[in-house]
């Protein structure tokens, strides 16, 4: 078992209004073009998002992989609370395991792309919605801009319009990612 | 037999956790192995010249499984572990050419693939969660961390202060204001005369370690201002080690408003920590 997030679990309340109460954000255009201190090949940006009832605001964080556009993540993270982003959308990446002895393991994996929200033993949990599985959708989960839009639905955030992420820095060429899911593709010879 | 069910149950149960991605020339399998981050292990399958190779990918590094390894470098109860897991499985690791760390196993017989496909799952698997235990004590870290910036700070006070036994000038370190009761420790208290400047030391390794250090120094300055010895007091100075970990200025700033609030004075950050010499003299 994963650990719980004991600061989630004790404050279940504000938890529940800071992802379940109405939010809002303003930028019509988000600019995500940071490259992440860690690791040069994503890029990565923080945006404010206002809360309806809450007066300090939440932080958005958009990530994308820069050799791989299809894979994205949006965090909303709430730093009063806890540095663990609190809600968010994985395009890619390993599929999670809801853990538990009550259920059949197979219902238990998760593949990605999926949310991860916190239940209120503070442990962390994946799902999917019908916009994932429904395969009419396969092409709009691959487009950053629908699944953003998506995010925005799950997490109860409100926009002006539709936002539209660039990924590119401005007075820059356009970002042009090399469209590989292939994680071996930087790798040219596999020694003994 | 009730049992027979149970046992071809876990098969089925077992044999639908497999599923893979087509990624390029690369099979992702994910495999029914799943780590204390709650994350299915994934390998991924490439053939090359070199053989049939088995990979993390590269996810590892790349922190998908919720853990960061690089942070335990030099940690020697994770080292320890991450070497005999490396040696046991036989695991080769490269480096591609973005600064990625991938680890692998590679076969020319193709008969091969599911015992590497077992190992290197195995192996994703044990070094998640090694990684994940917590090794470092942070109350520890802490309070070694909190007496160096004393050790350090008390040198460059005794260094700037003037002392002067005729002018009755001194500074004497972790002392308390009040002697009965002993109340209000200021890490610094500096004496003129009969005038007091009193200095309060700020660190903490972690947000939490070094909220809880600015409020108790906010406290000891307004309750130092409503003290006896107030019509004594010229200076209150909060001396911030922003080199501490835990420090963060966008998110301490209301706080250390406070503080200068309180001492009506403003904080003196040590990087700035000059600007001590014309305060104290």
């Amino acid at each position: 078992m994963n650990k719980p997030i004991k600061e989630i679990k004790d404050n279940y309340v504000l938890y529940s209004d800071l992802i379940y109460k109405g939010k809002f954000l303003s930028a019509p255009e988000l600019m995500v073009y940071s490259t992440k201190k860690s690791r040069a090949d994503f890029v990565l940006d923080e945006f404010s998002v206002t809360h309806s009832v809450i007066p300090q605001a939440l932080t958005l964080m958009v990530e994308v992989r820069v050799n791989n556009a299809k894979s994205f993540k949006f965090q909303l993270k709430f730093l009063d609370l806890c540095h663990v982003p609190l809600f968010r959308y994985d395009s890619d990446g390993a599929a999670h395991h809801n853990r538990d002895y009550k259920t059949g393991i197979v219902l238990q994996k998760v593949n990605t792309p999926h949310f991860n929200y916190f239940a209120d033993d503070g442990r962390s949990r994946a799902y999917v919605t019908t916009f994932i599985t429904d395969p009419r959708n396969a092409y709009k989960y691959e487009d950053i801009n629908e699944c953003f839009s998506h995010f925005c639905e799950e997490a109860y955030i409100e926009t002006e319009g539709k936002t539209k992420i660039i990924l590119n820095k401005p007075g820059t060429f356009e970002f042009s990612p090399i469209e590989t899911a292939d994680p071996l593709t930087s790798v040219i010879y596999f020694p003994d | 037999m009730i049992l027979d069910n149970i046992y071809s149950d876990i098969v089925a149960s077992f044999g639908q956790l497999w599923s893979c991605k087509h990624r390029g020339n690369t099979l992702e399998i994910i495999t029914p192995v799943s780590t204390l981050s709650n994350k299915f292990v994934s390998v991924f399958i490439t053939e090359r010249e070199e053989g049939i190779v088995v990979t993390d990918g590269g996810w590892i590094d790349n922190e998908f499984y919720d853990c960061d390894i690089k942070s335990l470098h030099g940690v020697e109860c994770f080292e320890k572990q991450f070497n005999y897991f490396i040696a046991s499985y036989q695991i080769k690791q490269i480096e591609d050419f973005k600064g990625t760390q991938v680890f692998y196993l590679k076969s020319k017989e193709a008969i091969a693939i599911p015992a590497l496909v077992h190992s290197v799952s195995l192996f994703i698997c044990s070094v998640v969660n090694a990684a994940l235990v917590p090794y470092v004590d942070e109350k520890a870290i802490n309070e070694k961390e909190k007496a160096t910036f004393k050790q350090e700070a008390d040198a460059f006070l005794k260094q700037i202060v003037k002392r002067d036994a005729i002018v009755e000038r001194n500074v004497s370190f972790n002392k308390f204001l009040l002697n009965k009761p002993k109340t209000l420790k200021f890490s610094a208290i500096i004496t003129d005369r009969n005038q007091l400047s009193l200095v309060s030391y700020i660190s903490g390794y972690n947000n939490d370690y070094f909220l809880s250090s600015l409020a108790k120094s906010t406290v000891n300055i307004e309750l130092a201002a409503t003290s006896p010895l107030q019509k004594f007091i010229k200076r209150k100075i909060g001396l911030i080690n922003d080199l501490s970990k835990g420090f963060n200025s966008a998110k301490h700033f209301p706080y250390i408003l406070l503080l200068e609030r309180q001492a009506e004075s403003p904080v003196v950050l040590w990087s700035e920590k000059h600007k001590l010499i014309d305060l104290l003299n």
